[in-house]
């Protein structure tokens, strides 16, 4: 086949997963499904709050180590390099904070069947 | 990435990274492909001398329909990581999305041989399975 070959011209990116996926269902995946592959994530959730507690002290202050790194950084990229850092824990941070919200819905809404 | 006099004072600790990395993960399996190009940026920065993070973010980029910038973000990381079989079987993916076959082909090959048993090869088999089968169309 030739570069620009028309046999792919259907192809984009995650057409073996959709493939694969579609095997198994139809629907689209929700957090909690998509946590089964995500085993750290998995045993924060499933951790108590202080352990939960203790790992985003964890994480809030190796921000502020970066927070505090930034304010003296005189070179651009390690500037750019911390900023990119903090981004990504508070993104991360963010999402967590989410699935614990989903988390503790549901807990309330077991609790409340019973 | 070519940040070996370049590195951060700040060393998070494995459960951190372990953490931020699967956020990734999940904002782009989620569908959240920008949230997830963060994550993969920062986990780049603080991660400077692994190449999972570029693999991980030109893997995004592709996701969200950015093709040439998966291409070019893959390239650096090759250029970074010379040889890096998992940035190879990432670039090949992106290259097949822009359609150039041969090129594609010759990185999932290297791939495969390289790490015939690990995430790299794993990930090739299965393209170069379909690249079989429409050549044979």
């Amino acid at each position: 086949m030739e570069t620009n070959d028309p046999k792919l011209a259907a192809f984009r990116v995650g057409d073996l997963q959709r493939r694969k996926g579609a095997r198994d269902a139809a629907a689209s995946p929700k957090a909690g499904e998509l946590l089964r592959s995500y085993s750290f994530l998995e045993k924060l959730l499933e951790s108590d709050e202080a352990a939960v507690e203790q790992f985003q002290g964890l994480c809030q202050s190796t921000c502020r180590s970066l927070d505090a790194s930034l304010r003296h950084q005189e070179d651009p990229r390690l500037a750019a390099m911390g900023q990119a850092a903090l981004a990504a824990y508070g993104q991360s941070l963010k999402l967590f904070a989410e699935l614990l919200e989903i988390k503790y819905t549901r807990l309330n809404e077991q609790a409340g069947q019973r | 990435m070519s940040n070996e006099t370049k590195k951060l004072s700040v060393k998070p600790s494995q459960d951190e990274l372990h953490f931020l990395l699967e956020s990734g993960y999940l904002c782009r399996d989620l569908g959240r492909h920008q949230e997830a190009a963060d994550i993969f940026q920062g986990a780049a920065a603080l991660l400077p001398d692994d190449p999972l993070p570029v693999a991980a973010l030109g893997g995004v980029l592709l996701a969200s329909g950015q093709a040439d910038a998966a291409v070019g973000c893959l390239e650096k990381g090759l250029a970074d990581f010379p040889g890096d079989p998992f940035l190879k079987a990432h670039l090949a993916e992106a290259l097949l999305c822009r359609k150039e076959l041969p090129r594609a082909e010759e990185l999932f090959h290297q791939a495969l041989a390289a790490d015939p048993q690990g995430p790299a090869g794993q990930m090739a088999r299965p393209y170069l399975e379909m690249i079989k089968e429409l050549k044979a169309r």
